[in-house]
């Protein structure tokens, strides 16, 4: 389960990442 | 390392899949910028800029909050309503969050089951729904960074427009953010529908997500 787990914490990390860039992009108003 | 790759082979090539989807997106995006830049008498942008631009960040924005409302809500709705005939459904009869026993929660858990779900107490209740919890979490957050990144992306063109920006608060109810947020929607549901209603009457054969070839229509699940 270790391989799986390690996947399930790179994707939530993947995601809040993503969510964040695209907030700092948007406040930035770039 | 074989049995890593095999054992996580579905996750795995998803996260590749998602990446290099991306990656494509932003080239094929800067090129669409690119023409709309040049067709507006503007100059064209590089691909760093592009990719750092809010007008990249709002299109991946609105893809990801609607998959993540489908999910939330084939999570939330496949608790009370069900599909006779669908693999994607509970039987009918079994709607509802079941009883401790069926969840194997509290004193009914195992050995082996997690933590949180032997507890008795809020963990339980919490972990119970975790799956939801997360993904909706992820949808509202993804909603409102669409909306932060599409008003920026608005505001910028209504400049080049020589048009006064409009701000957040007018934005959320723009025509821009709900045809961006409702096309994308649609296309979500409709995929939603053709999943449980086509797993009915149609198989694939081997895979998990649909019956076994020769179950019979009308059962729910391949266990019937």
């Amino acid at each position: 389960m270790n391989g799986a787990r390690t996947l399930y914490v790179v994707l939530l990390g993947v995601i809040a990442l993503g969510l964040a860039y695209v907030v700092v992009l948007g406040l930035m108003r770039r | 390392m074989r049995r890593l790759i095999r054992d996580n082979a579905l996750g795995l090539v998803f996260l590749a899949l998602f990446l290099l989807s991306l990656a494509g997106q932003s080239i094929s995006g800067v090129a669409a910028f690119n023409e709309e830049q040049l067709a507006g008498g503007g100059s064209p942008v590089s691909w760093a800029a592009y990719v750092t631009s809010s007008s990249f960040a709002v299109d991946v924005a609105e893809n990801w909050q609607s998959e993540y409302l489908q999910f939330l809500l084939y999570i939330m709705l496949t608790v009370w309503l069900v599909q006779r005939g669908s693999p994607e459904s509970k039987k009918v009869g079994e709607e509802g969050p079941q009883s401790d026993a069926e969840q194997k929660v509290g004193p009914h858990a195992g050995e082996d089951s997690p933590r949180w779900a032997k507890a008795t107490d809020w963990r339980q209740t919490l972990f119970g729904h975790s799956l939801g919890i997360v993904m909706g979490v992820i949808f509202v957050l993804s909603w409102l960074a669409q909306s932060i990144a599409g008003v920026a992306a608005y505001d910028a063109e209504q400049l080049t427009r020589l048009e006064d920006p409009i701000g957040w608060s007018r934005y959320v109810l723009s025509a821009d953010f709900w045809n961006r947020t409702l096309q994308n929607w649609q296309s979500e549901f409709l995929a939603v529908a053709s999943m449980v209603l086509l797993a009915v009457f149609l198989r694939e054969r081997g895979s998990s997500q649909s019956k076994k070839v020769g179950d019979p229509h009308a059962a729910t699940t391949s266990a019937d």
